[in-house]
């Protein structure tokens, strides 16, 4: 189950080439046209059973819309994902019904994730029923459930209203537990909770990792919850991803200049201890729409270091010579720069 | 994929306590085994303290007890419904007789027939055409909305073109228009019996008020699906795998109770009207079936000679109708308080 020890493990979910496309209309001109937004643009990951991949990345880079298109919340536009060998992107509904047990999400708003008319019971016997486990024991089953996450058994009548954003996110969670996933998205989960309750919520997920085995594809922009909970980190901008590696290899060694300015970006806690700042990198205009994204290399238009080529060619996710095996850089020219990531 | 190659199931059974990250504490355990209150309760709950409320209910129950009771009261009068007493009317028609105590509100003028079993029995027609228009509206209102606003796209580009075709239909015109017409396919007024027109037209009123009817609550619950669609627990049920009918009959219908319910008691006194209406025009119900309507269109020639003749029929239409829509005025204040002016 460690992270680095994976050679020869075939992983339980490979995605390739996936691409998440939608279709916008314009208003320009007389008729209007339709464009499309790229939101995933072709990303490949591998995810190994047990281990949690972090998705970094600032808003709008199509973390979550990977995501939502890895389990299905939305048909990939091209693509494969593959778990456990089985092909599940382009396959229908009904085909899909066995997967829906193997993989589960978990949301980021509490409030709106629970269906508000249905008492907490009702709530986490759905995915039994659905399914027919536990049949017959299913009241059992759900304070099992309950208590697994932390809440109180007797809970089983409450409206998700009684709840604190917390507990409506244990909730949440023993929904995605009921069926016995192997594989859980976790779509931003603390994002909208207090900083006391992110780390108890995150606690619950890295005991839930340790006693069940679960693989979390973990979606989140805070670097440093990222950093505590994940073993493999990728870094997306604008659909793509550039940075991929072990979590200890890309914080500490980071090496596209996008990793190294979201890393000098976070807050650093040393300052506050009299510490003088570093020097931020910091990032100039906008990241550019997903609809007519800038040829080559993605981020050139804002990198520092952008040069003819980058325009030109499309920079390969790939590892490098002086990089670990399993540290991938999609950049011309990446370089490492030291000591970003004190206080992450 | 299959479950026998699933992780160690132990873990998975072990309820143990919490991983270590603390339960929370409430102090009452016998407090949190009762049942918290659903929402619907406690529009219930906040509904039975509305006095207005009540006493508007209480004037709907007498009224559906008169219709309930029709024959009963009626056999009380010593009466029966559409007896002719031609001697009590002279020869223009005028009714002899006041309230007597064999005919407790007086005759018709013209044919003589008792006004209080006319009137009566034509709680029924109103009644009963409000709940089953109401219902059936509902319904289909409730349906087609489910659908159009959860399957999106195309179905959703066609349903809401008819919608707006329907609503954007003339209502009055076309009613007036059609039920000649659909009489007429339904195989009525020339070789059929007074009865049997009478309950042609009964059907054909009921099929044109639900069919203006359910465009309005179809296009209101469309729109509430549209929204609630975007919710996340909609995404987390897709996900589970539930299938899309269970998804709209279990996550997204006990949303809408509350639209629902305050569309329907708020159609109720609509259709009341509409019934009546339209048989004062002449395309609702005919004779022999006894309506409100009718009767108001009957009285008119007849106003200043029988006053109380008008003014039954036209007390019954204003009170039903008035009792129902503060009753579901009321019930909305229930379900929305928030709303309350």
């Amino acid at each position: 189950m460690e992270s680095t020890n994976r050679a020869g493990q075939t992983p339980i979910l490979t995605v390739r080439d996936l691409k998440m496309h939608f279709p916008v209309k314009n208003n320009e001109g007389l008729l209007g046209g339709r464009q499309i937004v790229k939101a995933v643009d072709g990303v490949d990951l591998d995810l190994y059973a047990g281990e949690t991949l972090g998705l970094v990345g600032e808003s709008g880079c199509g973390k979550s819309t990977l995501g939502r298109s890895i389990i299905r919340l939305t048909r990939p536009t091209a693509g494969s994902v593959l778990f456990q060998g089985t092909e599940m992107a382009t396959i229908g509904e009904r085909q899909l019904r066995p997967f829906r047990r193997k993989l589960q999400m978990i949301f980021q708003d509490p409030y709106g994730s629970l269906n508000p008319r249905q008492t907490v019971g009702t709530i986490i016997k759905t995915p039994l029923e659905v399914h027919g486990l536990a049949k017959g024991k299913e009241k059992e089953r759900v304070q099992d459930l309950l208590a697994r996450v932390g809440l109180n058994p007797e809970h089983y009548n409450r409206y998700p209203s009684e709840f604190s954003g917390g507990q409506r996110q244990r909730i949440g969670i023993a929904r995605a537990l009921a069926v016995e996933p192997q594989v859980i998205i976790a779509d931003e989960p603390v994002s909208a909770l207090d900083v006391s309750i992110q780390a108890q919520v995150i606690n619950l997920l890295n005991a839930l990792r340790r006693d069940l085995g679960i693989a979390f594809i973990f979606i989140a922009h805070d670097l440093g919850v990222v950093r505590h909970f994940c073993d493999r980190v990728a870094v997306m901008y604008l659909g793509k991803i550039v940075e991929y590696g072990p979590k200890h290899e890309v914080y500490e060694r980071p090496r596209h200049p996008y990793t190294q300015a979201l890393l000098s970006a976070a807050p650093d806690l040393n300052v506050v201890r009299g510490v003088p700042p570093k020097e931020h990198i910091r990032l100039v205009g906008d990241v550019p729409s997903p609809i007519d994204p800038p040829s080559g290399c993605r981020f050139r238009t804002r990198c520092w270091k952008a040069q003819a080529i980058c325009a030109e060619q499309e920079p390969v996710l790939e590892s490098r010579d002086d990089s670990a095996q399993d540290h991938r850089i999609a950049c011309h020219f990446p370089a490492q720069l030291e000591g970003l990531t004190a206080a992450v | 994929m299959s479950a026998s190659g699933d992780v160690a199931q132990d873990p998975w059974s072990a309820p143990g306590p919490g991983p270590g990250t603390g339960v929370a504490t409430v102090p009452d355990a016998e407090a949190l085994r009762r049942p918290s209150d659903s929402p619907l309760r406690t529009a219930m709950r906040r509904l039975r303290r509305n006095k207005m409320a009540m006493v508007c209910l209480g004037i709907v129950i007498f009224f559906v007890l008169i219709a309930i009771f029709a024959d009963l009261l009626t056999k009380l009068e010593g009466e029966v419904l559409n007896d002719y007493h031609l001697d009590l009317v002279d020869d223009y028609g005028f009714p002899r007789i006041g309230p007597t105590s064999d005919h407790w509100f007086g005759v018709q003028p013209h044919d003589g027939r008792d006004v209080f079993a006319r009137w009566v029995y034509g709680a029924r027609p109103s009644l009963i055409i409000a709940f089953i228009a109401s219902l059936a509206s509902t319904f289909f209102g409730v349906l087609v909305g489910l659908v159009s606003g959860y399957l999106g796209g195309r179905v959703d580009a066609v349903i809401s073109w008819i919608i707006d075709l329907v609503l954007s239909l003339p209502y009055l015109l076309f009613a007036v228009a059609m039920v000649p017409i659909i009489v007429s396919i339904a195989g009525g007024v020339d070789n059929v019996t007074p009865e049997g027109n009478a309950q042609i037209r009964f059907f054909v009123l009921l099929f044109v008020l639900v069919f203006f009817g359910w465009a309005g609550l179809a296009r209101l619950i469309r729109g509430e699906v549209l929204s609630l669609k975007q919710r996340e627990f909609v995404d987390a049920a897709k996900v589970l795998g539930v299938p899309t009918w269970r998804l709209l009959r279990r996550e997204l219908l006990p949303n809408l109770v509350a639209p629902i319910i305050i569309q329907f008691t708020l159609a109720l006194p609509a259709y009341i009207v509409a019934e009546a209406g339209l048989s004062y025009l002449g395309v609702g119900l005919i004779d022999p079936i006894p309506s409100w309507g009718q009767m108001i269109d009957a009285a008119t020639n007849y106003y200043a000679a029988d006053p109380l003749f008008l003014w039954l029929p036209v007390l019954g239409v204003s009170v039903l109708t008035l009792a129902l829509s503060w009753f579901g005025d009321s019930v909305r204040d229930a379900f929305d308080p928030k709303a309350r002016r």
